[in-house]
């Protein structure tokens, strides 16, 4: 909980020349994930990071959740080392990575448990932030019970309710349906307006990022690096309407040619991607981790 | 046995809204009819049974010493109660059952956890764990009853040794499918190896615990009949082979009947077990 550290006037995140590395299973070879990447996030920004498949996206962003560890360079949350997960940032994973044991209400819960803050307000605290997602009336379901867009809000409020002073948010809207990921895009947009907290996002929508971002980091192939920041300069709240828009159209040419340029040399994209695991991590700590 | 639910029953069903769920059980038929409605089938198909036998009787006219009738086995079975073997032989078995059962689980779950989590523990227990799952444990009762005696002991030890493989294999399996991005997403919120432990594997070990508890059981009940059959170490196993040898056929298969119930409580028991702890699965494992 650093709410007065975020006082200070520096970027919330800072990365710095961060090189990831993963072993690959099968011949123990080195795959270099993320080579020299620096990247800042100030506070109260939505930063969108977009870029070819294996490119290291979600590699950043286990890196800023303290996931997984840089082997040169550092990543610095509010001028701090990241030296593991913390009470200050939270991860939307895009496979939800809801426990199916546990109730939606269980599964808000979670986090707090985790984190040891569980007491006499918690049940207040779950039920405002599963309403917040829309989820009220599904307290008692179990996930399988409920869709993929209904999954990801549980996830959404799980990560919500530790009130993080940093969202990490792993292509959370890949999975589900194209008018569910436009709706719980809109009620993203909303909720963050009101809780404030800046947001790494990974996709690979270049309109999701257009029309939930303060930047667009685009990548470039692996091993990634920042190709370019494109500011992102629309008027908010952005809607469909906003993809009418000449700039919106602009902008949505310029990442685009920029993602051209980056066609995976070989044909990775459509490749079932390797096993590997994160170097200097045991078994409990990473399996099958994906690049 | 009828009102068991089968798997996959409860997994198709999709959940109301909370706000109809109360609606949802009218009309209601009273209790009594419905668990009537619900044991027909059962009793339908053992009405069948009986005139089968009957009918076979009928047919084949066999000597009654070899194949009596379903009233001499019902007479053979009342009898049996009231001379005193019937219900020492059920407790006898049942408590060789229990004692044997409760032993594997007290050490077959967390020793099956602990392998599964040490991938060395893994490696250097497999090749044991899997050779003593091929052989039949029924190979060991001579060696069994040549240290323990032709006791209560000796069946208890069989019953152990029976369930506690099939139960180490399944919590170990069951560790090794421990997903691994909520073992993340747990991380994510700070958990330590313990909180790992405990709220992720070990949740989501519970449906393979199950299936190794009624694998356990069907084995373990196997070991104990070979003791009784053959030992003769008291139970309904035994008392089954003192009827043959007196070629009592009937009450005999009295005590077959008992067993083949005793038997199916036991599967009863341990799919209900299985269904509890697996009922938030999507998939089913049978």
């Amino acid at each position: 909980m650093s709410t007065t550290s975020g006082m200070n006037r520096g970027p919330a995140v800072q990365a710095r020349d961060v090189v990831v590395e993963y072993e690959r299973t099968r011949d123990k070879t080195t795959l270099v994930a993320l080579e020299d990447f620096s990247l800042d996030v100030a506070e109260g920004e939505f930063v969108a990071i977009v870029g070819p498949s294996g490119c290291g996206k979600s590699t950043f962003l286990n890196a800023v959740a303290g996931l997984i560890f840089p082997v040169a360079g550092e990543v610095l949350v509010r001028g701090k080392t990241v030296t593991g997960p913390g009470r200050d940032r939270a991860v939307v994973f895009q496979d939800y990575a809801l426990m199916p044991w546990r109730t939606v209400e269980a599964n808000v819960r979670f986090g707090l448990e985790m984190q040891r803050r569980v007491d006499k307000d918690t049940p207040a605290k779950v039920a405002r932030y599963i309403e917040m997602v829309g989820l009220t009336g599904f307290e008692k379901a179990y996930p399988r019970e409920l869709s993929g867009g209904m999954r990801q809000r549980v996830g959404l409020a799980r990560a919500l309710v530790t009130e993080p002073d940093l969202l990490l948010m792993d292509e959370p809207f890949a999975a589900v349906d194209a008018m569910t990921r436009e709706i719980m895009q809109d009620e993203l947009a909303k909720i963050v307006a009101t809780t404030g907290q800046p947001i790494i996002f990974i996709t690979h929508s270049v309109d999701e990022a257009i029309t939930l971002g303060d930047r667009i980091a685009v990548i470039t192939n692996r091993p990634g690096r920042i190709k370019e920041i494109v500011e992102v300069n629309l008027p908010r709240p952005r809607s469909r309407a906003s993809r009418q828009l000449p700039e919106f159209q602009r902008l949505r040419d310029h990442v685009w040619d920029l993602l051209a340029e980056e066609r995976p040399a070989r044909a990775e994209a459509g490749l079932v991607p390797e096993v590997t695991v994160p170097l200097g991590t045991d078994r409990l700590d990473g399996r099958g981790a994906d690049v | 046995m009828s009102d068991i639910t089968g798997p996959g029953e409860h997994t198709t069903r999709i959940a109301p809204p909370p706000s109809a769920m109360h609606e949802r059980r009218k009309p209601k038929r009273s209790v009594w009819s419905q668990r009537l409605r619900d044991r027909l089938p059962g009793l339908l198909s053992f009405a069948g049974f009986i005139f089968l036998w009957y009918a076979m009787i009928w047919i084949f006219d066999p000597d009654p010493i070899l194949f009596p009738t379903p009233a001499a086995v019902w007479d053979a079975f009342i009898e049996a109660l009231q001379d005193g073997t019937m219900v020492p032989a059920v407790t006898d078995s049942m408590y060789a059952m229990l004692v044997g059962l409760t032993l594997s689980l007290v050490i077959g779950i967390p020793l099956g956890l602990v392998i599964g989590m040490s991938p060395t523990a893994d490696l250097l227990t497999s090749p044991y764990l899997w050779g003593f799952f091929a052989m039949p444990r029924i190979a060991l009762a001579p060696i069994i009853i040549l240290i323990t005696g032709f006791g209560m002991q000796t069946k208890v030890i069989l019953v152990f040794l029976s369930a506690v493989i099939p139960l180490m294999l399944s919590c170990k399996d069951g560790v090794h499918t421990a997903d691994a991005s909520l073992m993340a997403a747990a991380r994510s919120f700070g958990a330590n190896k313990l909180d790992l432990f405990g709220r992720i594997i070990v949740p989501g070990t519970l449906p393979f615990i199950a299936s190794g508890i009624r694998n356990g059981i069907s084995r373990g009940f196997v070991g104990l009949l070979v003791i009784e059959l053959t030992v003769g170490s008291g139970g309904i196993g035994t008392e089954v082979m003192r009827s043959m040898r007196q070629f009592d056929t009937a009450r005999m298969f009295a005590f077959a009947g008992v067993l083949i119930v005793f038997a199916m409580v036991l599967i009863g028991i341990s799919r209900r077990l299985e269904n509890y702890a697996s009922r938030w699965r999507e998939d089913v494992v049978v």
